[in-house]
């Protein structure tokens, strides 16, 4: 260019102009301001032209001047076009049914789970929502130092929680809350339950809806309020109201009569009301000791939080002077919606269990993506049999957005589909089971939980987005001059799809590996030996020392009865635990007191030394015994001395390892001593072989004739693991059912992904057919190709499933098979089989399949 | 009605688009009325009032003459309408009915 040399408009000035003015305008304005700047170019020199430029293109920066996409009328056809594209999506899910088929019950299935996951975690996550007054509610904690340690504290001093509304205006309800054990007495039955001591004004700040009588009943410290499913518990279809409850104090018995009846807690709720009785009650009883109570203030509206707290600054010193062994350091709020949250000692409810929630997660998310990647590949296929529907689109001006966008909503239709019918199955299906597995009461409300409905909105948005959007932008890429020409072998994409395959193939082999290996170390804890003599052994609380002798002489008149030795805590049941000192050396263990008989009395085994004798004073003085494991651990020997409790203890003999807590849990090490029989807390009866059912009713009667006062606790040392199994069992159950769905899922996908390219195929398979090919030779290719894929998603998903179900069986068995060839073997088996027979069930369409039809087509 | 009132811009863009007859577009009307009546105004502002004229039907306009000063863009030519022609003889005509009903000078009153 020969003015090579000439000064240009600002560059970015121009874009933007470009970049905002409307198309049709563009070139004149663009060419005035061109023109205008080289104008002033000779007029006024290189600056000021250019500072004029940009400021007639700010200027012209105006509504009229602006790009906008729709006028009135696009809107208009807008609507028109949706409705169109819902027309035609409801259509193509009716015309090709059986993709459209796998896809639905594909994502309704994956949505089912999710929502079960969903309605299991919510409430576990988000707490305490509910209450109306909540945003006003708050916790009052502290800190202090306790044994050197600064540490956050949920509770507050009582006495000055009493005082609380009279000296601060801007709290309108206080209420502090402590729960105990305390022993009930219902006419005959009694029992232990959890009482929580509040003040009248609970049930005012909470939103624990009445059910009978009004809230302000806690005012009279002789009535106790009770929850609905107690209330049905105790007088089943009886009006509750003013009926008496015993409780049982040390030596003297209460009456309460039931002023009231709540609702049952939601499952959201971190306080658990169960039964309330007045602080007062408490209060007279002179609990001082243990002066603490969780305390919770309702301000009146508008109350700023913060400097309420400040002002509460002023108690620390008024609490340092009057318990000088508990100094705070400070005084803090915590609001009631958050506390779940503040991991604060001593407040009620915790942190929400993460095992399971990470599990459920999992699983949801695992056939989240099975569905979906069954949607996606099925989706590509489907649509390559539309090209020419969107070749005619392009053509007559539709862009690529609005292709994607058109196969978007059909999307949209398909998944709304699913998320209803995902709703209905959860419901009706998933959630029962899961509830009768997991022993939980889930339920799906529509009506009253928002966040459910947020959720089911993000869900369908997430996977309409996820399946939709690559099946959309890879279809709407064809111009429609390739389509037309038939150039370009549409729908040829075995890299993608097939990838997709194998990734689904490796999630089932993971899930199916996953499912055996819990069914294997089920089946192994049916086996294992626990180590000691379980049959025939009944344990029956002990309530006091006095009492022993007596109850001891009736369990022993007993016919069938045949020895009763006692025991602080049943074998494989919780133990207590101590310290001791090995040389100098500080130490923890588990730690069984029991009669001098109990270890030979429960046929445990004696790895060396001997047994406790009980004739000897000694023995149940000085003298231990400990477990294998304790003997390893430490290296102890026979005659060896270990330290507890200042005194010197021998080690008489090692026992054989016995299954020690729970039979998925590690051994650990344990120390037993012996102690006269009447200090323990249970007595093991031994009835004769195979009565065990019948002498348990038979006992609990003897033993209610002899204690009037205290509740009956018996138990079967048979069922002492029942528990444990239970949830084992149920874990088992839940591996399983995935691990069948993913199966089932990948299934589906690979028979879909098989009968639409052999439907694609078709008229290739009918010349060569017509030219005399074979079965086997018309369809080497399709089985190699699932060959290929099972070969390589085998290889991938043992490796991996060896490392995530290992990983996963440590976090919950602590002892099981290794993840070995055995299960990995089932799992290709399964899997091969599933994937020849779908395969199969496809290529019998081509084998039946007369040439002359298909080549007559079109 | 439309076009029936004219601002006091719009009357002079429509004269100056009329006495530059064939050569009238965005750049030099404002360069006429910067010559003609020593006004600056943004081309902004002229770009809108003649948008506005023609919505009014008071001009017409066709894309032609690009050049190189112009990078080779066109350029919007606008001419008179007829309905222009008679709503600047209309303005005319009632401003010189309305002068002309002036009194003679007169600094007394």
């Amino acid at each position: 260019m020969k003015d090579f040399e000439q000064p240009k408009p600002p560059r970015w000035a121009d874009r933007f102009l470009e970049w905002y003015c409307n198309p049709k305008l563009l070139e004149q304005i663009q060419g005035d301001v061109h023109e205008l700047f080289f104008w002033r170019l000779e007029e006024r020199g290189v600056k000021s032209a250019k500072r004029a430029f940009i400021w007639d293109i700010i200027r012209l920066f105006r509504w009229k001047n602006i790009k906008r996409k729709s006028s009135e009328t696009t809107q208009f056809n807008n609507i028109a076009m949706f409705k169109n594209y819902f027309k035609i999506g409801w259509r193509n899910i009716l015309r090709q049914k059986m993709p459209s088929f796998i896809n639905i019950t594909g994502l309704s299935c994956a949505i089912g789970c999710c929502l079960v996951a969903f309605m299991f975690i919510e409430p576990r996550v988000i707490r305490d929502q509910f209450h109306e007054n909540g945003k006003n509610i708050y916790l009052v904690a502290h800190e202090a130092f306790i044994e050197g340690n600064l540490g956050k504290y949920g509770v507050f001093d009582s006495s000055l929680a009493k005082e609380l509304p009279d000296k601060f205006p801007q709290i309108k309800r206080r209420t502090r809350m402590k729960g105990t054990q305390n022993i009930f007495r219902i006419k005959d039955n009694i029992f232990r339950s959890y009482v929580n001591y509040v003040d009248p004004d609970f049930l005012n700040s909470f939103s624990f809806p009445m059910v009978y009588g009004s809230k302000d009943v806690l005012k009279d410290p002789s009535k106790i309020v009770i929850d609905r499913s107690a209330a049905i518990r105790f007088f089943g279809d009886e009006y509750p109201i003013d009926k008496l409850l015993k409780v049982i104090y040390d030596e003297e018995e209460i009456n309460f009569s039931v002023g009231g009846v709540i609702e049952d807690a939601p499952n959201n709720s971190s306080i658990r009301p169960g039964f309330l009785i007045s602080y007062e009650v408490l209060e007279n009883r002179g609990q001082t000791a243990q002066a603490n109570a969780v305390t919770f203030i309702e301000l009146e509206k508008e109350t700023n939080a913060l400097e309420l707290e400040r002002s509460f600054q002023s108690m620390v010193s008024v609490q340092n002077g009057l318990k000088p062994d508990a100094q705070y350091e400070s005084i803090f709020l915590v609001p009631l919606e958050s506390m779940a949250k503040s991991n604060l000692n001593g407040v009620p409810g915790g942190p929400p269990p993460m095992a399971p929630i990470i599990l459920l997660i999992s699983i949801a998310g695992f056939m989240l993506l099975l569905a979906i990647s069954n949607y996606v590949n099925i989706a590509i296929l489907m649509a390559t049999r539309r090209v020419k529907e969107i070749g005619i689109r392009k053509t007559i001006g539709s862009k690529r957005s609005q292709i994607i966008v058109q196969f978007l909503t059909e999307n949209l239709i398909l998944c709304a589909l699913s998320i209803f019918l995902g709703f209905v199955l959860a419901r009706g299906f998933f959630m029962p089971w899961f509830n009768e597995m997991s022993g939980g009461t889930i339920s799906l409300n529509l009506f009253s939980n928002r966040n459910l409905w947020l959720f089911l909105g993000l869900l369908l948005l997430v996977v309409t987005f996820l399946s939709g959007f690559y099946p959309a932008v890879y279809i709407s890429k064809y111009k429609p001059s390739v389509i037309f020409s038939g150039k370009e072998k549409l729908g040829k994409r075995w890299g993608f799809s097939g990838a997709l395959i194998t990734f689904q193939l490796v999630l089932s082999i993971i899930t199916i590996v996953g499912g055996i290996m819990f069914v294997r170390t089920n089946n192994m804890q049916k086996r294992i030996e626990w180590g000691f003599d379980k049959e025939d052994k009944i344990l029956v609380n002990i309530p006091s020392s006095e009492v022993y002798p007596e109850l001891l002489n009736k369990m022993m008149s007993l016919p069938g009865v045949e020895e009763a030795v006692a025991t602080n805590a049943a074998l494989g049941e919780a133990y207590g635990n101590t310290e001791f000192y090995l040389g100098d050396k500080k130490n923890r263990a588990s730690f069984l007191s029991c009669s001098a008989k109990y270890p030979q009395f429960m046929g445990l085994e004696l790895h060396e030394g001997r047994f406790f004798d009980p004739e000897l004073i000694s023995d149940s003085q000085s003298s231990v015994m400990v477990n294998y494991k304790f003997a390893e651990h430490y290296g102890i020997r026979i005659d060896d001395l270990i330290q507890i409790d200042s005194v010197f203890h021998k080690v008489v003999g090692v026992l054989n390892d016995f299954t020690y807590q729970g039979l998925s849990d590690k051994i650990e090490p344990i120390i037993i001593k012996a102690k006269p029989d009447s200090e323990l807390n249970y007595l093991t009866l031994k009835v004769s072989a195979g009565t065990e059912m019948e002498m348990e009713d038979k006992i609990k009667k003897a033993w209610v004739d002899v204690v009037q006062n205290k509740p009956y606790i018996g138990f079967l040392q048979s069922r002492i693991f029942d528990s444990g199994s239970e949830d084992s069992r149920g874990l088992k159950n839940t591996m399983l059912f995935t691990s069948t769905l993913a199966t089932i899922l990948a299934a589906m996908g690979i028979f879909g992904l098989a009968s639409l390219s052999i439907a694609s195929k078709m008229k290739d398979i009918g010349i060569k057919k017509a030219l005399g090919a074979n079965l086997i030779q018309l369809t080497k290719s399709v089985y190699l190709k699932f060959g290929i894929m099972l070969s390589i998603a085998v290889v991938i998903g043992s490796t991996l499933a060896v490392f995530i179900i290992g990983i996963f069986l440590d976090e919950v068995y602590a002892y099981h098979d290794p993840v070995n060839f055995i299960p990995l073997f089932f799992a290709a088996a399964i899997l091969t089989i599933v994937v020849f027979l779908t395969v199969t069930t496809q290529i019998g369409k081509v084998k039946k399949m007369n040439p002359a039809e298909t080549l007559r087509m079109d | 009605m439309k076009g029936d009132n004219i601002g006091e811009l719009e009357e002079l863009v429509l004269l100056l688009v009329g006495v530059l007859y064939e050569n009238a577009y965005g750049v030099s009307v404002l360069k006429e009325m910067k010559e003609q009546t020593g006004r600056e105004v943004n081309i902004s502002a002229i770009h809108a009032v003649l948008n506005r004229l023609e919505e009014k039907g008071l001009l017409t306009s066709g894309m032609g003459g690009a050049s190189q000063v112009r990078g080779g863009r066109r350029k919007r030519y606008y001419s008179l309408t007829s309905t222009g022609r008679a709503v600047l003889d209309e303005v005319k005509s009632m401003r010189d009915k309305l002068y002309n009903q002036l009194p003679a000078l007169n600094f007394s009153a």
